[in-house]
């Protein structure tokens, strides 16, 4: 017999049994298969066995194989100038490219959001129509970019974002077993990109670990920022259509109910996505997908406090965590920005804020911090009585006695630390638009703790401005160091005009809690032809304000209330005005608005440079002031633009003003191959001593291609490495170091800016370059090096400069021409202030003073 | 069967959220011939039918109306979708060929997973005129991922029969795909 002949046997007798019962089975077997024994045995072992069934079931799967694994059509086609190249992934509503945009002149590689079908895609392209911009200008090195979006062939919408090479957050905090204060730091990284799109009005709804990838660099990337809301459909928020990429696990209860959205959402997200990173596990489990559901057991889920889960873990974080994960909105933080402030206050030390307890709490917290002898402490006390009314004085907001708990903690700092400005002194400013204001005034130094206290107060006569007014406080002019910052009034009599700029919120500053926050704000204009055009920023409020360049204005600011920073521009429409950003490590290299970044990549203006940054550890010694050394290897065929940014260094904490991180804006041009660059920031070893090791990140921006580069590094005392029995890494080379000492110029007087410019002993200079500000108006200017000795050996003309920042460059050669040999040397930066100012001595209006404020940095070669 | 009212609304986002816990006995015995797959092959064979299934039924609006039945009827409309695209596909394979038949046209096409796919289909349709109950077994073991103990429950009937079905199924199945295919 055949087995097909069997087969057939066996087939027929499974035919006749039909759907039999298997009590029945063995006589009804008999009955059909009578003599033929070989047939029962075939029959009987395939009904004990699960052969046929594996077939069976690798068939079914073979096929479903064959559908996933199908060549995709997308593959290899192009969407617009991009060239699709792999499938990355996929999710519930989109799928995800890789694609690289292939014009004959570049090539780089971007990721595709292709979304699926079922949606609008006509409604879905408008509403990105009105956001694009907006989601354009989140330009901040922790956010993906969004380049662009459009619909395919078929009609299917797709955005185009920045490709990020990384993994999850949660994942990243597991593999690597980061520490609690490493997870907090590497948080408060993602609450800053977070605020600075929530200063933008923009909210991400889709917060989780999956939308925050961890660069090899240790860099994390928001992605996604905007697409949900552009998903959800303008103002309904999340709303059944938005149902299937809701996370649960990591939305709020507003958002699950499908209340509208707002920022307090996203900082519930955090706050989940900072429990986890802490614990490892999630607060509660979502498990079912029916929203009412949902939403009993979010609201009913006991949240065990992270310190019960993992040791290490202390209370203060229980609180912090917990409060930004209240159900009710108004329970949470006022910010994103003060929930991860509070972060940062534990990090510090500090008494945290969702733990606003008892006085013994707070003197507990106060004790551990400070080391301050019990002398010092009265003295602090003595300060604080001063201060205390001081602030009261000016504010009307918070009770008295917030205010002097928190004008202890932060005076306890000022004291502990000694800070002394001293370095690179800021030159606070305050700046109005046209109208009229009543301006008083209001400036109160201290001095360190063993000096007194001068309290200065001046008031300044209505003035009728027709352009915008900066007030410069010198603080040295009086023999002082700033220990508490300078404050200014401003009182506005009328309202002040605006001309096509409106007024925007900025976000919150603490109230007289004397720390100086960074602030930094934008207008992006769809033409960068305005170089006579003005853009003002006023403050409306009672903030202090610093600006300093065009339109682009960065400054530091202690502000004691809402602050409200308002744009007004002549002679040219703001197409997308920025808010501002406060205490944001941010410094914008350059504006450029959406519409020229996209003239850009229409002509193909992209870098082809590659390029690759080192950064090394290093240790430093006291009484050093910092400069970061790094190489960078410029691989492409021609030379290209850089400009940088530091942040994150230790003893940062916060107090000390970003802005002072801040190296030389403007660019420098590299040729092509490697060369060393330091980065200088006014911190002293001292300074950085208080919290020991940590990293600093520095941001590259190629500016022809405005890709940011994120580069870290580790820093750490020789001191801390010895007493926790670290190797010490290589001493940072002392030759390398470029200590710039800034000297305000005195009234009157035309003393130039200085800059002290040391190189290493063997070699010459080769280039040094400092930028500055040029404040309100153009004026000429003049560039000196000027020898130890005092001689001028080298005078630059440098023509009538217009306002905004500028960098010049000393090639390292005398007025001869010859290679000076290393030494000390100082750059001066000799120019005429046009601004009147107003001496209420002498009751009139003067003009002849020189400031600015002034950066520094220094490029060697190897 | 409770009912579902999850699955009133679009299948593609439903079926994700019904079909993920069913699989337990299904994913163990398709951890038999994975290890024949390459290594680097992450999905596992019950999730590619489901992945399979949700990629094909993206753009239709399916809509089900008899929630007392909805495994059943999610196990029946998975088989349809997935058998509907093998047989377009193969219709398109066999018509984009033109002359150019390759002379072990047969083996290659015995290898073909969407041809297999087609004849098992066929296989079953004539087994559910036999056997009705052996071939709901079918489904929904293979194009649902029902547990023995699931379909038990599903169908009223005994685990024990649940087997007895299934493998008499799969029995007669092949043998039925091996003599269409030799006829």
């Amino acid at each position: 017999m055949t087995s097909d002949r069997l087969w057939s046997d066996v087939q027929r007798v499974l035919e006749s049994l039909g759907d039999v019962d298997p009590d029945d089975l063995p006589s009804k077997l008999d009955a059909l298969c009578g003599a033929d024994s070989r047939l029962g045995r075939e029959i009987e072992a395939i009904l004990s066995s699960d052969d046929g069934l594996v077939d069976v079931a690798e068939i079914v799967t073979d096929a479903a194989r064959q559908v996933v694994s199908e060549e995709d059509p997308l593959l290899d086609t192009r969407l617009g100038p991009y060239r699709i190249t792999r499938r990355l992934g996929e999710g519930g509503m989109s799928v995800v490219y890789l694609a690289a945009r292939d014009d004959d002149t570049f090539e780089r590689a971007v990721c595709v959001k292709v979304m699926k079908r079922g949606l609008d895609t006509d409604a879905l392209l408008r509403r990105f129509e009105t956001e694009r911009r907006i989601l354009a200008n989140l330009d901040h090195p922790n956010i993906a970019r969004l380049y662009d979006g459009s619909s395919t062939s078929e009609g299917r919408p797709y955005f185009v974002m920045e490709h990020v090479d990384g993994v999850p957050i949660d994942e990243y905090v597991r593999s690597r077993d980061l520490s609690v204060d490493r997870c907090l730091r590497l948080f408060r990284i993602v609450c800053g990109a977070v605020d600075h799109a929530h200063q933008r009005l923009i909210v991400h709804r889709d917060l989780k670990p999956h939308n925050i990838l961890v660069t090899e660099a240790g860099s994390p990337k928001l992605l996604d920022f905007g697409i949900a809301k552009l998903l959800g459909g303008g103002d309904t928020g999340l709303t059944q259509t938005a149902d299937a990429f809701l996370t649960p696990d990591y939305a709020s209860p507003e958002q699950i109910r499908g209340e509208p959205i707002s920022t307090a959402s996203d900082q519930y997200s955090l706050a989940v996505l900072l429990y986890v990173m802490l614990t490892g596990r999630r607060p509660y489990e979502v498990t079912t997908s029916d929203r009412s559901a949902m939403e009993r057991a979010v609201a009913d889920a006991s949240v065990a406090r992270p310190s019960t889960l993992r040791g290490r873990i202390p209370r203060d974080l229980d609180h912090i965590v917990l409060k930004a994960m209240r159900p009710d909105e108004s329970d949470r933080y006022e910010s994103v920005h003060e929930f991860s402030d509070d972060v940062d206050r534990y990090l510090t030390g500090l008494p945290v804020r969702a733990r606003r307890g008892t006085w013994r709490y707070r003197a507990g917290k106060f004790l551990r911090r400070s080391r301050m002898k019990v002398t010092v402490g009265v003295l602090v006390l003595t300060l604080l009585t001063v201060l205390g009314l001081q602030t009261l004085r000016l504010t009307h907001i918070r009770t008295r006695a917030e205010t002097v708990a928190r004008q202890l903690s932060e005076m306890a700092v000022v004291a502990d630390r000694e800070i002394s400005f001293v370095e690179a002194p800021s030159t606070p400013a305050l700046e109005f638009g046209r109208g009229s204001f009543t301006l008083s005034a209001w400036v109160r130094m201290t001095g360190r703790a063993d000096q007194p206290v001068i309290i200065m107060d001046k008031r300044i006569p209505p003035y009728h401005f027709s352009r915008g007014f900066v007030m410069f406080v010198y603080a040295d002019r009086l023999g002082l160091q700033i220990a508490d910052g300078v404050r200014v009034h401003a009182h506005p009599s009328g309202t002040p005009t605006q001309t096509t700029g409106s007024t925007f919120h900025l976000g919150r500053g603490d109230l007289g809690d004397g720390a100086w926050h960074h602030v930094a704000a934008s207008v992006h204009r769809d033409t960068l032809d305005a170089s006579q055009n003005n853009v003002t920023l006023y403050v409306d409020g009672e903030p202090d304000y610093v600006s300093s360049a065009n339109y682009v204005r960065t400054g530091d600011v202690s502000c004691p209330a809402p602050l409200r920073v308002g744009v007004e521009c002549d002679g040219f429409q703001i197409a997308r005005p920025f808010t501002g950003s406060i205490r944001h490590p941010q410094v914008f290299g350059r504006a450029i608005g959406a519409e020229e970044m996209r003239r850009r990549f229409a002509q193909g203006h992209e870098s082809l440079n590659t390029d690759v940054y080192h950064l090394p550890e290093f240790t430093i010694a006291d009484g050093d002031s910092i400069a970061i050394p790094l190489v960078i290897e410029n691989l492409g065929s021609r030379p290209a633009s850089y400009t940088w940014t530091a942040s994150g260094l230790p003893g940062d904490n916060g107090h000390p003003p970003l802005s002072r991180f801040e190296p030389a804006s403007g660019n420098v041009i590299l040729a092509p191959g490697p060369s060393s660059v330091a980065i200088t920031i006014g911190m002293s070893a001292r300074e950085i001593a208080r919290s020991g090791s940590g990293s600093f990140q520095v941001s590259v921006v190629n500016v022809e291609s405005l890709e940011p580069v994120i580069r870290s590094g580790q820093v750490m005392t020789a001191e801390w490495a010895r007493q926790r029995g670290v190797e010490p890494t290589p001493p940072y080379a002392p030759n390398l170091r470029q200590s710039g000492t800034l000297e305000e110029s005195e009234l009157d007087s035309g003393i130039p800016l200085a800059l002290e410019v040391r190189v290493r002993p063997n070699g010459f200079i080769t280039d040094a370059s400092v930028a500055f500000d040029v404040g309100l108006a153009p004026r000429p200017m003049r560039m000196e090096v000027v020898a130890l000795s005092g001689e001028v050996i080298r005078s630059v003309d440098l023509g009538t400069m217009s306002i905004g920042q500028h960098s010049v460059a000393w090639d390292g050669r005398d007025d001869d021409g010859n290679r000076v040999p290393s030494g000390h040397y100082a750059i001066d930066i000799i120019g005429r202030r046009s601004i009147t100012r107003w001496d209420p001595d002498g009751e009139e209006w003067i003009r002849p003073e020189e400031s600015g404020s002034i950066t520094t940095r220094v490029v060697y070669l190897p | 069967m409770p009912t579902d009212h999850r699955l009133t609304g679009r299948w593609t986002r439903s079926i994700g959220r019904l079909l993920p816990d069913l699989y337990d006995d299904l994913r163990a015995l398709a951890s038999r011939f994975m290890s024949r797959e390459r290594p680097n092959h992450t999905l596992q064979p019950t999730a590619l039918v489901h992945e399979a299934f949700i990629r094909l039924a993206e753009g239709e609006a399916l809509q089900v109306t008899d929630q007392t039945h909805a495994r059943a009827l999610a196990a029946q409309t998975m088989r349809r979708v997935l058998v509907d695209h093998a047989r377009r596909a193969s219709v398109q394979k066999r018509a984009g060929k033109g002359d150019e038949v390759p002379l072990d046209e047969e083996r290659t096409e015995g290898t073909d997973p969407f041809m297999a796919l087609v004849e098992l289909d066929d296989a079953f349709s004539a087994l559910r005129r036999i056997a009705p109950r052996k071939a709901r077994v079918v489904e929904l073991r293979f194009f649902a991922g029902l547990s023995l103990a699931e379909v038990a429950n599903e169908l009223g009937i005994s685990e024990r029969t649940v087997t007895y079905d299934t493998r008499a199924a799969c029995a007669w199945i092949k043998a039925e795909m091996a003599r269409s295919g030799t006829s």
